[in-house]
Formats: structure tokens, sequence, C-alpha cells
């Protein structure tokens, strides 16, 4: 079984080599990565692992087109890498299997099922700025009920893997694949996605002046707000209110909100002492309560999205 | 970005002050009152309008749908209103957020209604400033014996538009609005008894409830036993929850006594954002999105039947528009 990941990447040179060198070892045979306009050493970093035979770089600059490059980057992985499964990522996620390990639960999907999701499990950013995100980034937010606020970079939601295929539409985000010759397991996971989407006030301010200008014209509520921040100069304030400090993290942990996590710190730093397949130690695989009421708060969550949908088109037909 | 609030005066002046007070520090540009007539909130409507934060509207009416439409209307015509609210003066729309303009500033384009969720706090014994005493109420994870009905839960926030219509019980206008749906970045704390003496009036005056409460209150008034019931809600501990954030807003924004002044607030200074407010924590997030999913504005059922209802409006597109075809088609052939 020859497992394939895509990554989409831009300016993120702070995560994306652990984010590779962390996949790689879990069970991944290859990556193709999606390198958009990258100013920060991310490009070296893509390129040292392609030297190594690890990765296929591919490169563009402009507005961001993210479905039409993901679909380009499975169809290639079909296509041309001989692929069995494809997964798609973003720098800033990490596949944590839940039972198995990710080849091992990828291999577990029946026949008859061809599209497979991971749940996302969002870390906000802690105090400090220095060293490795990963030892500092150890508080999961763990919601019981979808925090639906269309502004919030912690919605709930889910990323998709797919058997290859040369014809497969990948949507925006890496959310969706749609193939006429596969079908979509629902209600199981194949893994869990940690996600750091806001590690560093600087990272906070690169991603966000920059993700507002390449969506162009409907810029998601997440990126409106660091650009309103930016022009007020309350950039730091903004940051704050999303970082957990050690009160919000005491009365979080409490409520049951928040969750000390260290799982990808213990692996990461597991392949910095040369020890590879991080995922396979069995206290990395347990199943927590959390899990469950999240796959809960995801299916809410998605309802609400079809409700909102179904609004929109609504709207479209009264002005007919 | 300019928000513009539609406000009943009503008939306490020291609520109109605080209300009037609140939300110009809390990012409203502009208040259109309808001046209910009365002689002391008249003085307070004029101090403010003094200082061209608020307009007089004397329309006769207080607050019918079709006078807030009309007002709305000008609202963005005439006062280049991007959103607009509709409140009652007990109501304090209150941002998750630094301010309304933040909050409201981050909605995508795509949403034509912003939902509020309302929180009614009960009476609380005692006479002294309703802020002050009145610091608990009920939380929507704790269901009542009579929940409330979806539009006394959750009062809409217009984004601005041309034929812009009031209407409380459809605020999308028929499905031509878009409205955010599950999330409610805006929560309205509604002070509807302030005292025993202001309840009665209230009741007196035979409004349409807009709360299980006032239902409730309206009830006791009919049996002639309101002052019992007053007494009883006012002792009521059970499964209320502090909630001081007006309080500790009012008392930010009160001037310093001797001040000589009809408000005993302060307007934001030029150049100054007014009240800070400070936005919740992602562990506030999460209790509260338990609050929302508690709502139960969006479920599977609701979902379906949305669906019913889109076919049923596709249906009747289609029924009207193939007859139009054969028409043309006839027309066509006859020539």
């Amino acid at each position: 079984m020859k497992l394939v990941q895509t990554l989409q990447v831009r300016d993120e040179a702070d995560v994306v080599g652990s984010q590779i060198a962390y996949h790689l070892n879990a069970g991944v045979d290859f990556v193709i990565a999606f390198d958009h306009d990258s100013q920060d050493g991310t490009t070296d970093i893509l390129e040292s692992f392609a030297r190594d035979g690890y990765l296929r770089r591919l490169s563009g600059t402009g507005e961001i087109r993210e479905g039409t490059w993901r679909t380009q980057m499975a169809r290639l992985a079909a296509v041309e890498h001989g692929a069995d499964w494809v997964f798609h990522t973003d720098a800033d996620e990490f596949w944590m299997p839940t039972t198995a390990t990710l080849r091992e639960s990828f291999e577990a999907v029946p026949t008859e099922y061809g599209i497979v999701w991971a749940l996302t499990r969002h870390f906000p950013p802690r105090p400090g700025d220095d060293g490795p995100f990963s030892e500092r980034m150890t508080v999961r937010i763990s919601l019981a009920a979808a925090l639906n606020d269309p502004t919030s970079p912690y919605r709930p939601h889910a990323k998709v893997g797919h058997r290859a295929d040369p014809e497969v539409i990948v949507r925006y985000g890496g959310h969706t694949a749609v193939s006429a010759s596969l079908r979509g397991l629902s209600g199981w996971y194949v893994a869990e996605v940690f996600h750091f989407p806001n590690r560093t006030l600087a990272q906070y301010e690169r991603k966000g002046s920059r993700g507002a200008r390449a969506r162009g014209y409907t810029p998601l509520g997440q990126y409106v707000r660091v650009s309103q921040a930016l022009e007020s100069g309350t950039l730091d304030e903004r940051y704050r209110t999303l970082m957990v400090d050690d009160q919000t993290l005491s009365r979080g942990v409490a409520e049951g909100s928040l969750v000390v996590d260290m799982r990808l710190r213990d692996a990461l730093r597991e392949l910095d002492g040369g020890q590879r397949d991080p995922t396979m130690r069995e206290e990395r695989r347990r199943l927590d309560e959390g899990l469950i009421a999240e796959s809960a708060a995801l299916r809410e969550a998605n309802v609400v999205r079809l409700t909102r949908d179904l609004d929109e088109l609504e709207r479209r037909a009264q002005s007919l | 970005m300019r928000i513009v609030s539609i406000v009943g005066a009503g008939d306490d002046a020291a609520l109109l002050d605080a209300h009037l007070a609140f939300h110009l520090n809390a990012g409203v540009d502009l208040v259109l009152a309808i001046d209910g007539g009365d002689d002391a909130t008249g003085e307070i409507l004029a101090a403010y309008e003094r200082d061209g934060v608020v307009r007089r509207m004397s329309t006769g009416a207080h607050g019918s749908s079709d006078v807030r439409s009309e007002l709305a209307r000008r609202a963005v015509a005439e006062h280049d209103a991007e959103w607009v609210l509709s409140s009652d003066a007990d109501e304090f729309w209150w941002p998750r957020g630094e301010s309304l303009k933040d909050v409201l500033a981050a909605i995508p384009a795509r949403y034509g209604v912003v939902q509020a969720l309302v929180r009614v706090f009960p009476p609380r014994p005692g006479d002294g400033a309703f802020e002050e005493r009145m610091t608990v109420r009920p939380t929507l994870l704790e269901q009542p014996s009579a929940p409330e009905s979806l539009t006394s839960t959750l009062r809409p926030v217009y984004r601005a538009g041309p034929a812009l219509v009031i209407d409380p019980g459809d605020p999308t206008e028929g499905g031509r609005r878009v409205p955010l749906r599950a999330w409610y970045p805006i929560e309205v704390l509604r002070f509807p008894f302030r005292s025993p003496e202001q309840a009665e009036r209230f009741c007196a005056r035979g409004e349409r409830p807009r709360s299980e409460l006032e239902a409730a209150a309206l009830e006791a008034h009919r049996e002639g036993h309101l002052a019992e019931w007053y007494a009883e809600q006012s002792a009521a501990s059970g499964s209320l929850v502090s909630d001081v954030r007006l309080r500790d807003a009012l008392r930010t924004l009160r001037r310093p006594d001797g001040t000589s002044s009809t408000s005993v607030y302060a307007l934001p200074a030029e150049d100054d954002a007014g009240l800070v407010l400070r936005p919740p924590t992602i562990v506030d997030d999460a209790a509260y999105a338990g609050e929302c999913a508690a709502v139960g504005e969006v479920d599977l059922v609701a979902l379906d039947r949305h669906i019913r209802d889109l076919e049923a409006r596709i249906g009747q597109l289609e029924a009207r528009f193939w007859p139009r075809v054969l028409r043309k088609l006839t027309r066509l052939t006859r020539r």
C-alpha cells in the first residue's frame, strides 16, 4: 500500500519541516507539496526533502486556487506516483491515528468505501514566542457543542483522504473529495488532525495579512479580523484573545473545554531522538471521551453548514 | 462602518439614559428614538440630540413594525447606516467582542441578518438602580418548563438594504435575506421588570409579551395578583447565574458625582472607541456554544422542513415558468 500526502503551504518555515518529517515517519511514502509563493525559507525546506527523494514540489503565485491545486496534486498522486491512498494537509496539520498506525488505519477501510475523513482538533497559542511550537502548544480545545462562529479559527471540521483516483476533485480546504467511483465512509474517522493554526504573533500577522489578500473578494471572517486589527494597530491585543494563558487553562480544564495533550510534543521529541514511527506508542492511540463528543459536534456543525447553504439557495430562488 | 439603532423611548428616563449611553459607547453611531411624549424621557432625548447622536422621531406610534421599517429605511438612506438594530429601551445589545462594530465588521457578506440571543433578567428586590440589583439570569443550559419560542429568543440585526423591512416574525423577509444561524455574536440583556410600580404600568398598557416572563406577568395582572407574582419572582434563585456585565459597564460610564448634566453617563470622546469590552476567551465561547445549541434553531428536523419549503418554492417557480414559456412560444408561432 502506498500512502501519499499532499501539502499546500505558504510561509510556514517554523512548522513545515517537522510536519513532513512526522508524516514520513508515521507511514507516509511520498509527499506532493504545492508551494504558494513562500518567501520565508519554506521553499528551501521543501527542496531539501525533494533532493532526498521524499517530495515533489509544485509552485504557483497570485491568488490562491486551493481546490484546483489540491485536485492537481491528488491526480498526480494517482497517475504518476502509484498512490493507493491520498490525504490532504496544510503545513500546520498533523494526522494522528486514533486506534492503529496511519497506514493500518487506511488499510482497514472496507473495500467498498473510498473516501474517509479525519477529525480536526485545534490547539490554541500559548504564551511565549520562543522554541518549537510543539513544546509550548500542548493544550487542545475540546468542544462538546459546535462553535458555529464564522469568524472563529476553531470551527469543527474534518479533512479528507481518499483512494487514488485520476478523476477525483478535491474541494477548497481539503475537506471534501468528489469522485464518481468512490463512496464516502462517514461516521468513522481514520485519524485525528492536530491543528496548530496560530503559533506566534509574527506568524499570526504574516498569515492573516497575506491570507486576507490571497483570498481576494471573499475573505474568511478570521482573516477579516486580522486585517481590522492590523489597520487599527491592535494586532497584539487580537492575538492575545486567541491565546490561552494559565488562568484560562485552569478554568478550561475544570469546565472540560481545554485538555492538556502532549502527544505531538512527545512524538516530535522521539523523532529528534532518531526513533521512527512516532504514532505507534500505545498511549498516543487511546480513545478519549472528547473524541466522541467532538464527532457529534462536527455532525451538528455540518447540519448548520447545510442549513446556511440552503438559506443562500432560498435567497437565490427568491430573486428569480 | 456605521451602525444606527432604532429605539422606542418609553417612559423611564433613567433607563433610557443608560440605554443610550451604553449603545453609543458600544459602537452605535446614531440612535433614531421614537419619542413617546413623556416629559422626562423627552429631556434626556433632547440632551443627546444636542450632542448630535440622537434624532427624535415623533411618529405617534410606539414602535410598530411599519414605523420601525420606515425609520430603518431612513437610517440607510439619510444616515448611511450599514447595520440597523431595532431595540427597546430596556434592552442592552452586548457584543461578544470589543464593540458592536468589531463584531459586525467580521460577518461574511453573504449574511443579511445577524441574530442576537436574548437574556431576560428577572425582577430583584430593592429600589436602587436596576443594573446594581438585577445581576442574575437564567441560563439556556438549564431548560425551563416553558421554553421560549425562537422569535422570543433571537432578535435580528439587519445589514443595510434599500427596502429594509423590520418584521420580528420573519427577519429574512421570506428568504430574501440570509440569516446567520446557530451562532449569535450579540447578546440582548433585557430588564423588563425593574420595580413593582413599573411592572404595574407595563401590564396596564397591555403590550404584547416578548417573553414567557412577560406573559406570566400579564396573566398575574389579569388575575389580580401581580404584586405577589413580582415578590415571588424577586425571591427566586433556582438555576440563575451571575451576570454583572451591564452593571460593570454602566459603573465605568457613570460621570463623577456633582457633574452638572442631564445624563448621568459619559459619551465617547472624539477618536475614542468608548467602552472597552473584553472579547470572550475560547473557554467562554465553548460554554456559549452549548447555549447556542440549546436554542435549537438548527437540527435535522428543521433542516428537513427547510428542504421541503424550498422544494415547494421551486415548484411554484417551475409552475410559473413553463406556462410563460408556452405563452411566448404560442405568440411566436402565431406571428
